[in-house]
């Protein structure tokens, strides 16, 4: 009898351990899952943020050497690149063109003409989820005779 | 003789609890050990991303000071003595030297892109009229010149005191 009542004792000991161990995993699991989500979230738009570096800065060295914006796309993103209705470019998020855009790119062009040539500046805007995601200002001198690449 | 308990359980009291922990802080260790990766990996990306911006910044600077050179020298090619006009025009610009050669003007200019760097340029102007006005020589990033205060206190090979 005396066994029972120590068995019995042992066991709702053992049971509301369980119960209390199992209500700490959940609340640390909770915990623990949000800090890997975080974290995964940030790695996932910062590789987007170093695509976009990449790409810009891919488009700004095509640019100083054509001094011609649509010149420097084609050399950058292929030919055939399609431009959504307010002049912006729907891409991926590998920065490749895309009918279903993650990323949008605008570009715009101030051309200031010199007596021996022009000097261009380029302004490049990769934008995501509504927020600028990276931009990029650079430039082109192209003596007159005409681009180098064309 | 000896009987076993009839009554008793393989698990005892608080070994649940100390597997948990156990686990617990395991998960906690990866979870921080991955925000802490991908967050060192973030202001890499930032760092690389802050000095690309300042570098083309500064290359888009250097390349409107290149045409700004480049429209002196055209203009100056139209007058009797090109390397005098030129040089003329150019000392109106801040910030470029320039110097008579064998041949034409050199101009050297630099443009700033950092606290620490440079972005220095040389480009030689043809006085005699050919194909091209100008070849660039030099298109170079260059540390800028710091103090003395980077001197390292070394050994400098003198005799050692005994």
């Amino acid at each position: 009898m005396r066994e029972l009542k120590a068995y019995r004792k042992t066991s709702h000991l053992l049971f509301a351990e369980m119960v209390i161990a199992l209500l700490f995993f959940i609340i640390s699991f909770a915990v623990i899952i949000r800090i890997f989500a975080a974290a995964d979230g940030m790695e996932r738009r910062e590789r987007r943020r170093e695509q976009a570096s990449l790409c810009a800065q891919s488009i700004a060295e095509a640019y100083s050497v054509s001094g011609n914006a649509e010149t420097a796309l084609e050399l950058v993103l292929g030919s055939g690149v399609q431009y959504s209705g307010d002049g912006t470019i729907g891409l991926d998020s590998s920065m490749k063109p895309s009918g279903q855009p993650e990323v949008t790119l605008s570009l715009a062009e101030n051309r200031r003409e010199l007596s021996a040539g022009v000097y261009s500046q380029l302004s490049i805007c990769f934008i995501a989820d509504g927020e600028e995601l990276y931009t990029l200002d650079c430039g082109a001198y192209i003596p007159e005779g005409g681009a180098a690449v064309g | 003789m000896d009987k076993k308990p009839k009554f008793g359980s393989t698990v005892g009291v608080g070994y649940i609890s100390i597997m948990l922990i156990f686990t617990v802080i395991c998960l906690t260790i990866f979870a921080v050990l991955s925000f802490q990766a991908a967050y060192s990996d973030s202001s890499l990306i930032s760092r690389s991303e802050s000095f690309a911006q300042q570098y083309y910044t500064a290359d888009s600077r250097a390349k409107e000071i290149l045409a700004e050179l480049d429209s002196a020298a055209y203009e100056a090619s139209q007058e009797f003595d090109f390397a005098e006009a030129f040089v003329q025009s150019v000392s109106e610009l801040d910030g470029v030297n320039a110097e008579r050669t064998l041949g034409g003007v050199r101009t050297d200019y630099s443009v700033e892109i950092n606290d620490r760097q440079s972005l220095a340029v040389s480009v030689l102007f043809y006085s005699a009229t050919t194909d091209r006005r100008y070849d660039i020589l030099s298109w170079q990033n260059i540390t800028n010149d710091t103090s003395d205060d980077s001197h390292q206190n070394v050994w400098d090979g003198g005799d050692l005191a005994v």
